[in-house]
């Protein structure tokens, strides 16, 4: 960790050591029912708090459309791994580099004997309406059209051509969709039931989705540096992303957050 | 797994520029992204097309759009109904409904500008395909509002010296 920088690295490079702190803290969460715990943080994202942002919406509710797709996941992870790390300092969260498939990390059912905190979680949510009482889903590439599908590399790289912020992110064949096939694909759907990544509300639940977006935010950070840190819509800047203490200004660099991404292929 | 199809109003034709566009875009308006996850398979002028048309220029087909969906109401009796006729309040801070209906496009230059060059009007059919679900999902439903889909044609840029 350079300048006390947490160093994030592509999942299935992390070491042995650096794996077993990950499935720690997520075991650790995932045993914890009050606001340090696993289902605490999924439900900020969906149920049953609902804060994420998606494709384009409006602050105030009757004002200008705004797209925080990004900078307000970026906020979110940024959470969810202060709140790894309280479980296990070691613990730093990975990104899922899509395009060989998902990782063994989040496949292998088991893991030193024990179950892996990757593969699944347990969904609790008895105020829903219905309760939910299970075991998060995943059924990768099952049930969809040939069209949702993980990207290849190249169609990554493409987007690093877009000059402007909106379009590389919510525009057609922007990042915002890309995102939004891979959730598709992952979750997939077998026998009517669909897996808990190809919807919002319960997208977060997989422990597979918090990689997802580390890769996301990390094609952004690279995209900033062809493009430019600052390079946001001004009137994007001050928007707050709650339920965060941050602004879209404070997310854009990614060092005054205190992270860095390892250097290696796209 | 497919939704009921959207198709619009005719649009003339007549007014999409055809010359010294570079780009030009399909926008919806009103999409629902409170249920389903869905591919929304944009066709010209084919009504009729469904999850199994072929998607080749021959059958009008203009281009894809996708929808991370919510997956449906968990929430209690009218937790996801969105009033869109509310009343702009400046004293109100929040943001808008999560479950508030989506602007999106698709960027459909050659499909546009060959159909157009038949004359005529256009309609504008979209086909969901379901890529995501949960047991609250209305799958046949997928759109609840009209998606006011608007052709929208860029100009060229014009060089200085």
């Amino acid at each position: 960790m350079a300048n006390g920088l947490i160093l994030r690295k592509r999942v299935d490079a992390l070491s042995g050591p650096e794996l077993a702190a990950l499935r720690n803290a997520y075991a650790k969460m995932q045993g914890l029912m009050d606001n340090r715990g696993y289902n605490y943080w999924a439900g900020v994202h969906g149920i049953p708090q609902h804060y994420c942002w998606h494709h384009s919406s409006r602050l105030p509710r009757t004002g200008p459309t705004l797209n925080l797709f990004l900078p307000w996941h970026r906020a979110y992870i940024k959470y969810w791994e202060l709140a790894m790390r309280d479980q296990d300092q070691n613990a730093v969260l990975p990104w899922w580099r899509w395009y060989g498939g998902i990782p063994t990390a989040f496949t292998d059912q088991n893991a030193g004997g024990n179950p892996n905190p990757l593969y699944k979680a347990h969904i609790s949510r008895p105020n829903a309406n219905p309760p939910i009482n299970r075991d998060t889903r995943r059924f990768p590439g099952q049930g969809v059209p040939p069209s949702v599908r993980l990207p290849t590399s190249g169609e990554v790289a493409s987007l690093y051509n877009r000059t402007q912020f909106l379009d590389f992110s919510g525009g057609p064949g922007g990042l915002e969709e890309i995102h939004d096939n891979i959730h598709g694909w992952t979750g997939g759907i077998s026998g009517g039931v669909g897996g808990d990544m190809g919807v919002v509300a319960t997208a977060a639940y997989d422990p597979i989705f918090w990689s997802h977006h580390c890769m996301i935010d990390r094609i952004w950070y690279i995209w900033q540096l062809k493009n430019g840190i600052n390079n946001m819509p001004p009137e994007y800047m001050d928007v707050i992303l709650a339920p965060f203490r941050y602004r879209v200004r404070d997310v854009l660099d990614i060092h005054a957050l205190g992270y860095e991404y390892a250097v290696g292929a796209a | 797994m497919q939704g009921n199809t959207y198709t619009s109003q005719p649009i003339s034709a007549a007014e999409i520029p055809l010359e010294d566009v570079s780009r030009v875009d399909i926008e919806f308006q009103q999409v629902d992204d409170a249920g389903a996850s869905f591919e929304g398979r944009v066709f010209l002028n084919n009504p009729e097309a469904d999850e199994n048309t072929d998607l080749t220029p021959e059958n009008g087909y203009a281009g894809s759009f996708f929808i991370f969906g919510h997956g449906g109401c968990f929430g209690d009796e009218g937790h996801c109904e969105v009033d869109t006729e509310r009343a702009f309040d400046p004293y109100d801070p929040r943001r808008s409904h999560p479950m508030t209906p989506v602007e999106t496009s698709v960027e459909a230059t050659e499909a546009v500008q060959r159909t157009a060059s038949e004359g005529g009007d256009i309609t504008v059919t979209v086909v969901p395909v379901i890529t995501g679900l949960t047991e609250q999902t209305d799958v046949e439903n997928v759109f609840k509002h009209d998606l006011h889909p608007r052709i929208v044609a860029y100009e060229l840029e014009v060089e200085t010296a």
